[in-house]
């Protein structure tokens, strides 16, 4: 009881909370509930005959995760790590993954009200964005990431996506 | 109720199962029931029926009592005319029913089917039986007992519960102490934790039965009373009896309890010093509502232990059945997790050393000591990891013995006649893999006899033995178990199996080309039968698919050879580990590969010119006299950086069930002992067949991925 209680809170307590990081110019954000930890870009296996935003994988402290490049998983450019490069550490679904963004800013509290859902544009477009979240000056995009590594997702993209490892740029569309 | 309760109840019982199973297929081989076959089975079934009622499992509780009574009448009464194949359907149909409840339960589920069918099946021949042997089929078979003890000069003296003691003795009993019959009154405590106290003191009161005259109990009814393991817990199991054993005898066989934790033993000088001496009324009437008077004719203590005693755990899921065992107590039975736990432990361990002894910090020093001692380290690590590799290796044993079932079943039902030889059957293999070879033979097994051994008739036409043989061998060979079934049939129509697989289009190649194992291995193709008739047990071409792939699985594969008329044979070869193999690391541009080395026969440094191209572009190279197709692996996996030019890198010459084929590398970085993980589910389910079994962690913590020789194989043919 007494358990269940704190584990109430404790859900609470992360409620409407997102971890900011960036990928080029954009922010984006994802439910902080995920997120297991952060870590700087590390030594990775390269597995072949994946798509290309699957960089590989990685020894976190004995256990084997896969890491996905954000910015090829979105079709931008890809662009050389650097010290500022972080994995975030997300499980979902009972399955770790490891993000590759270009740099994680915040937490930030974005209450419900303040998420807007994507502009309707192109069925293909924003299909990975569950909403809007509106800060005083910026916006957030904030991932769904149940839909982004969902495996459905996963088998069509798996099957247009080429499987060149390094250095192959996606579309360049924003 | 509590659930380590029902995990001891189900464990127990499946081994009593897997005991009732051999004992029903080895009477029958042997023509009968032997007297202590009756006497095992009718144990079995008693102790089945004790603690099934005390779960409250009525179903299977009633039902084995059904059963329990055939053998109690055998028992007693030694009727002429017995039906044994029958009787051995009935034990075999019961353990089949309780079987299936135990996996309910195991699941979750209560055991909440019916058994009122076989009850009553069983309970009409039971009374067939007693009117073929001239018996009054309503006989009560206590009293006939008693007047058959007394026709009979009886083999042993005993008062219980059941029976009512005469005048004389009752008066002995309630008066002063007589001649050379003391009374003493015990206490005993059981350790904690041990589980079913009722059970236990129940062993207590059969293992005294016979020593004492008179016994009584508190609590009193302890199988049927709920709350008796809890008396029994908190105020020990407290009992009352007369004997003709002095003090230290009576201790000694006390002393004996298994799980026994502490005893209190007073010699008394009378009955009514006992707190608690019923009067023969009141055992009169507590015997009438007493559902399972204890029976006092219970077979000599040493076998009996394994009453109240959960049976010592034979190292195979139910493997060896635990007949005779005198060092219960010495055994621990183990969750499975915990020892996949400790191999996993172990498994960090290996690596988390490498990592110490091959740390890039260390390179270059001079560390004479440091040697010394990580040598030392080495060795202890590498006995531990023997030592928690063989707590998890049993015999095969038990999963061979299942298949004398089947083989009865089967040959019954279909009117063949064949018996199942087992060679091999101590060697022994993971736990893991034993659990998943069992399905796999299963279907082997029934392919040989619905389709590999003919009817008697046409056998003994073909100048073979009425008898057909199916041979189920098992042997170690390198790092590896070979297990073969023979069975001395008619063999593989070829014929029929490729008209089959051109109707199904299976066929990639022209038909000319394939050899006898290819085809012969479209047998394991999903939906592929040549059976025009669905039996009951094959012929639908569900089955052998998932023999290949339940062994895929193991890490194995599977052959099938075939000579026409005089039978086939199926070779499945099956890693004997999972966990932990000896792995060669190769080094491809910045990316290194391992592969286990026992699939390595060679590796060298090729001259110049001695890869070749056959025409198709395959490149070649001659090997003492022998041509291998050899594979770029940073060509495959598409590398940068790599080595290019054959006379500077290294071919492994790797060995694929027959085949042998090279695979080209930059160079070898050393034999290592690898920890086989698992390639992340993620990104397996976005690769195909990359010939990639797994990855990984070097002693650097860099990972490596482990290539599959067969799966490699596979992709260059394919």
């Amino acid at each position: 009881m007494e358990d269940e209680k704190n584990l109430m809170e404790e859900e609470d307590t992360q409620k409407d909370k997102y971890l900011t990081f960036s990928l080029g110019d954009e922010v984006y954000g994802i439910d902080i509930r995920v997120v297991i930890e952060i870590i700087g870009i590390q030594k990775i296996t390269n597995v072949p005959e994946v798509p290309d935003y699957v960089r590989g994988i990685i020894n976190l402290r004995g256990k084997i995760i896969p890491v996905v490049d954000m910015r090829l998983r979105f079709r931008r450019e890809y662009r050389e790590y650097t010290d500022r490069t972080c994995v975030i550490v997300v499980e979902i679904n009972g399955v770790l993954i490891g993000l590759i963004v270009d740099g994680v800013s915040e937490v930030l509290d974005i209450a419900e009200k303040n998420v807007v859902p994507p502009p309707d544009l192109r069925a293909s477009q924003n299909k990975y964005i569950r909403g809007i979240g509106k800060l005083e000056s910026s916006v957030v995009l904030l991932l769904d990431w149940e839909k982004l590594f969902s495996e459905d997702d996963q088998e069509i993209l798996g099957g247009t996506a080429g499987d060149e490892p390094a250095g192959a740029a996606g579309g360049a569309e924003p | 109720m509590a659930e380590p309760m029902v995990e001891v109840f189900i464990y127990e019982t499946r081994q009593f199962l897997e005991q009732l199973e051999q004992i029903a297929l080895g009477s029958e081989e042997n023509g009968g029931f032997s007297v202590e076959d009756v006497n095992e089975i009718f144990r079995a079934m008693h102790t089945i029926k004790g603690s099934a009622a005390m779960m409250m499992f009525d179903e299977v509780s009633t039902l084995a009592h059904s059963v329990e009574d055939i053998f109690y009448y055998i028992r007693e009464l030694h009727p002429q005319k017995v039906d044994a194949t029958a009787i051995t359907d009935i034990v075999l149909n019961a353990v089949d029913f309780i079987r299936i409840e135990m996996d309910k339960l195991d699941n979750g589920g209560q055991p909440d089917m019916s058994s009122q069918e076989l009850r009553d099946y069983t309970k009409n021949f039971l009374r067939e039986m007693k009117i073929a042997n001239g018996d009054d089929p309503d006989i009560d078979l206590r009293k006939a007992k008693n007047a058959n003890a007394a026709k009979k000069k009886p083999k042993q003296y005993y008062i219980g519960a059941a029976k009512t003691p005469e005048p004389g003795e009752a008066a002995a009993g309630e008066g002063k102490k007589e001649e050379g019959i003391h009374v003493f009154a015990a206490t005993v405590f059981f350790q904690e934790g041990c589980e079913m106290e009722e059970v236990r003191a129940f062993g207590v009161l059969n293992n005294l039965k016979e020593k004492v005259i008179e016994i009584h109990n508190l609590p009193e009814k302890i199988l049927e009373d709920d709350t008796a393991a809890d008396t029994i817990k908190s105020l020990g199991f407290r009992i009352f009896f007369t004997t003709k054993m002095n003090y230290d005898e009576v201790k000694k066989e006390l002393d004996q309890t298994i799980f026994l934790e502490k005893l209190e033993l007073k010699e008394l000088n009378s009955t009514a010093e006992c707190e608690y001496w019923p009067t023969p009324e009141t055992v009169a009437i507590n015997a009438m509502e007493n559902t399972e008077p204890i029976r006092p004719e219970l077979p000599p203590v040493t076998e009996r232990q394994e009453h109240a005693a959960p049976p010592p755990p034979p190292p195979a899921a139910g493997g060896r059945a635990p007949a005779h065992h005198g060092e219960g107590a010495q055994m621990i039975s183990v969750r499975v997790d915990k020892l996949d736990k400790l191999m996993d432990l172990v498994g960090e361990l290996v690596i988390a050393e490498a990592m110490v002894t091959q740390n890039p910090d260390l390179a270059g020093m001079e560390l004479d000591n440091f040697q010394k001692a990580a040598r030392q380290l080495h060795k202890i690590n590498g006995e531990l990891q023997d030592s928690v590799m063989a707590l998890r290796m049993v015999p095969l044993e038990g999963t061979f013995k299942k298949m004398n079932r089947i083989v009865r079943d089967m040959t019954k039902k279909l009117g063949k006649k064949a018996r199942l030889i087992l060679v091999g059957e101590e060697t022994e293999v993971d736990k893991n893999i034993n659990e998943h070879i069992s399905d796999p033979l299963m279907h082997i097994v029934r392919n040989s006899i619905d389709h590999g051994i003919e009817m008697p008739e046409v056998r003994l036409e073909a100048g073979k033995q009425e008898m057909g043989t199916v041979t189920l061998s098992a042997e170690n060979a390198g790092g590896e178990v070979v297990i073969k079934i023979k069975d001395d049939g008619g063999g593989l129509n070829k014929d029929k199996i490729m008209e089959r697989a051109r109707k199904n289009g299976l066929l990639t190649k022209p038909e000319a080309e394939y050899t006898d194992r290819e085809i012969y291995s479209f047998i394991f193709a999903p939906g592929f039968s040549t059976k025009e008739k669905v039996t009951e047990f094959s012929g639908r071409g569900v089955g052998m698919d998932v023999v290949v792939s339940n062994i895929k699985t193991l890490g194995g594969n599977v052959v099938v050879d075939s000579e026409p008329g005089l039978g086939s044979t199926t070779t499945i070869r099956i890693p004997l580990t999972l966990a932990i193999i000896d792995g060669m690391s190769v080094s491809v541009g910045g990316s290194s590969f391992t592969i286990p080395i026992t699939s390595i026969s060679r590796s060298f440094r090729p001259e110049d010119g001695q890869i070749f191209k056959d025409p198709d572009g395959q490149e070649m190279i001659m090997v003492q006299g022998k041509c291998c197709p050899v594979i770029r692996l940073y060509d495959m996996y598409k590398i940068d950086g790599a080595i290019t030019e054959p006379s500077e890198g290294i071919v492994l010459l790797l060995e694929a069930g027959e085949k042998t084929f090279g695979v080209l590398a930059d160079k070898l970085l050393g034999v290592q002992e690898i920890v086989v993980k698992p390639v992340p589910q993620y990104i397996s389910k976005l690769m195909n067949t990359t010939g990639i079994s797994g990855c990984t962690l070097l002693g650097d913590g860099s990972i490596s991925l482990i290539l599959d020789p067969q799966m490699l194989h596979n992709m260059i043919y394919s």
